[in-house]
């Protein structure tokens, strides 16, 4: 049985950690039953696909098994396995080339504000193709600012780029995803 | 309204994404364990090779402890006079009627460790005795009534490292008179035979030798990626190469044993590295002041701006060449070994260092579309002020004449703790030098 996160006592927790700096399969097993639903979920937001986002998922649990001595009890557990993940994510987009061009895009509106009923019942599966469908610096910045709540400058030097490039990916990013999501709602209708 | 549709789109993701779970596939985990298993079997692996690198250094050690302890204690095996063959020399010669050689001289000596009696001769009937300066036996005793040894010479030979030449001679011819009772001086010689050797008041001066020295080195770096929530810094070091180091100093040298040499001293070394040119990007430095940062694999200097806008955070420049440069002074402590053939010696050690940074600078030039402007010489930060090694050396010398040596040194440095501290990378510089030096018997 998978005990979900959320639910599991700080002890049980702790002791689980233990078993995982000595090393323990089972313990580390359980650790990745708890968090690595999770976990999916915020690596295929940042990733194109499900394939590349299991590759992250995968480096992210061995970095964090590697590194799990390290982890001073300071915050919680699955923010600093977040990081680490984040930063699994960030190194693959680092060894590649990427560009923050932008693209033109028409305008397309108002059809999402008035149609909310259409926005409630839109899947999360689709929701997570239509990010990973973003160039992948708007997918980047998009995921930095609106899941992990930073600011623009810190997506910046995360990034290492301007923070009026940061700025302008986000802007795109959402211009691009309300282009799809008008699109997909005609196309229902 | 644009911001407000923006904000829907936020929301809409955030709410819709953010509780949401996914099981990934039964292949992820397998995959892991996979990978776990290999880095589990890795590490044994190298467990076992340090363990048994470890139990053959103190194999080797124990060895090499041993021969020479054995060597001092045998002496010359022609020239042995153990006790058994002094007893039966004097029962044989007493047989023979040849006891009054007056050739034979006999010596007893104890042993300065263990106190185990032991005796020497050389081929001049000579007992030799290292170490020693005065012998003296037990007084009363039954083995110093009979057999009065009586100190013939002492000499110090130009080549006997300090070493005291005694002659301890004692007329056999008394031994052997038909009167003594021969099980008796056995008995003597087993049991109540009391020698005492006082150490030499052993010249300082002949222990100890001076080797000033220059080594070229060759520098590389085992980079270790500690922090798992921050950058990779991997690109950093593909960015930079080290185009100089060298080191200088004075080793002292105290002979504490025969063949074991004990060395310190006090080196300085110095390296220099070429960054490639990059783009430096400006980051927070604290609460008022915002600075272009240049990494390099060792730390990271902030270059100031002249420009009269201050850079915001993220702003970047175009950097010429960056030069770094790193000064250390250390100190080693080194255990060696000495094998000697006629002029020639090699020793062979392994020590520690510890290591204090006395200077770490960095220098480059800045592009910007407007200008260009050679940057001042700027304090490298992140670096450690101490740190510790380990080093492996051989030195061969050879004697020109009884005070000065040519010495060849080859020596590989490896840094047990990260030269830097706050980084993207933890740097553990290695180098490979060769050295020239010359020694001086003090």
């Amino acid at each position: 049985m998978v005990i979900k996160s959320q639910h599991i006592p700080d002890i049980e927790l702790q002791k689980l950690i233990k078993g995982c700096v000595a090393r323990d399969r089972s313990c580390q097993k359980q650790v990745y039953d708890l968090f690595g639903p999770g976990m999916m979920i915020l690596c295929l937001r940042f990733s194109r696909n499900r394939e590349e986002a299991e590759e992250v998922l995968q480096d992210g649990f061995l970095q964090m098994y590697k590194y799990i001595s390290q982890y001073k009890y300071k915050g919680t557990f699955e923010g600093w396995l977040r990081k680490i993940m984040i930063n699994c994510a960030l190194q693959r987009y680092r060894s590649k080339v990427h560009h923050f061009n932008s693209i033109s895009l028409s305008e397309e509106h108002d059809l999402l504000t008035t149609h909310g009923d259409f926005i409630e019942r839109i899947s999360e599966k689709e929701l997570i193709r239509l990010i990973q469908t973003l160039p992948t610096g708007y997918r980047l910045v998009f995921n930095l600012y609106v899941f992990e709540g930073l600011k623009h400058s810190e997506i910046a030097s995360f990034l290492n780029i301007k923070e009026g490039t940061s700025k302008s990916n986000l802007s795109d990013a959402r211009a691009i995803l309300k282009k799809s999501l008008t699109r997909d709602l005609r196309m229902a209708k | 309204m644009s911001e407000h549709l923006h904000n829907d789109i936020d929301k809409l993701f955030l709410d819709s994404l953010q509780p949401h779970q996914d099981e990934p596939a039964e292949h992820v985990w397998e995959k892991i364990e996979a990978q776990l298993d290999e880095e589990d079997a890795l590490k044994h692996k190298v467990w076992m090779r340090i363990m048994f690198r470890t139990a053959a250094c103190i194999f080797a050690l124990a060895i090499a402890l041993e021969i020479p302890s054995k060597l001092h204690r045998n002496g010359n095996p022609e020239s042995e006079v153990t006790l058994k063959n002094v007893q039966e020399s004097v029962l044989s010669r007493e047989k023979a009627g040849n006891s009054s050689s007056p050739q034979n001289r006999v010596a007893i000596l104890t042993d300065y460790k263990n106190k185990s009696t032991i005796s020497r001769n050389n081929s001049n009937g000579q007992a030799i005795n290292r170490n020693a300066e005065t012998i003296s036996l037990g007084a009363g005793n039954s083995f110093n009534t009979l057999v009065p040894p009586v100190i013939q010479s002492k000499q110090e030979y130009p080549f006997s490292g300090g070493l005291h030449f005694i002659s301890l001679q004692s007329p056999v011819s008394q031994v052997a008179s038909p009167q003594i009772d021969m099980d008796q001086i056995g008995s003597a010689l087993e049991n109540q035979a009391q020698v005492i050797i006082k150490r030499g008041l052993y010249s300082l001066r002949h222990r100890l030798s001076v080797t000033p020295y220059f080594s070229q080195e060759f520098v590389g770096y085992n980079l270790s990626d500690d922090d798992a929530t921050i950058a990779d810094g991997s690109e950093i070091e593909k960015k930079e190469r080290t185009v100089f180091s060298a080191s200088g100093g004075i080793l002292l040298n105290y002979r504490w044993k025969r063949r074991w040499v004990i060395q310190s001293g006090l080196s300085y070394s110095w390296s220099s590295s070429i960054i490639d040119s990059s783009k430096s990007y400006a980051v927070k430095v604290d609460n008022s002041n915002v600075q272009f940062r240049i990494n390099t694999i060792s730390g990271y200097g902030y270059l100031p701006s002249h420009s009269s806008i201050a850079p915001n955070v993220g702003d970047s420049v175009l950097t010429d060449k960056a030069y770094s440069k790193l000064h250390y002074l250390t100190i080693p402590l080194i255990t060696n070994y000495e094998f000697k053939r006629k002029r020639f010696s090699l020793l062979v050690g392994a020590g520690v260092t510890i290591n204090f940074l006395t200077g770490a600078t960095l220098e480059t030039k800045i592009y910007s579309s407007s200008f260009s402007q050679n940057e001042p010489v700027v304090a490298m930060n992140g670096l450690k002020k101490i740190n510790y090694g380990i080093l492996l050396k051989a030195e061969l010398n050879y004697r020109i004449n009884s005070k000065f040596g040519i010495d060849l040194i080859p020596c590989f440095k490896n840094t047990l703790s990260p030269i830097n501290i706050h980084s993207a990378l933890s740097t553990y510089p290695y180098n490979f030098g060769i050295g020239l030096g010359i020694r001086y018997q003090l």
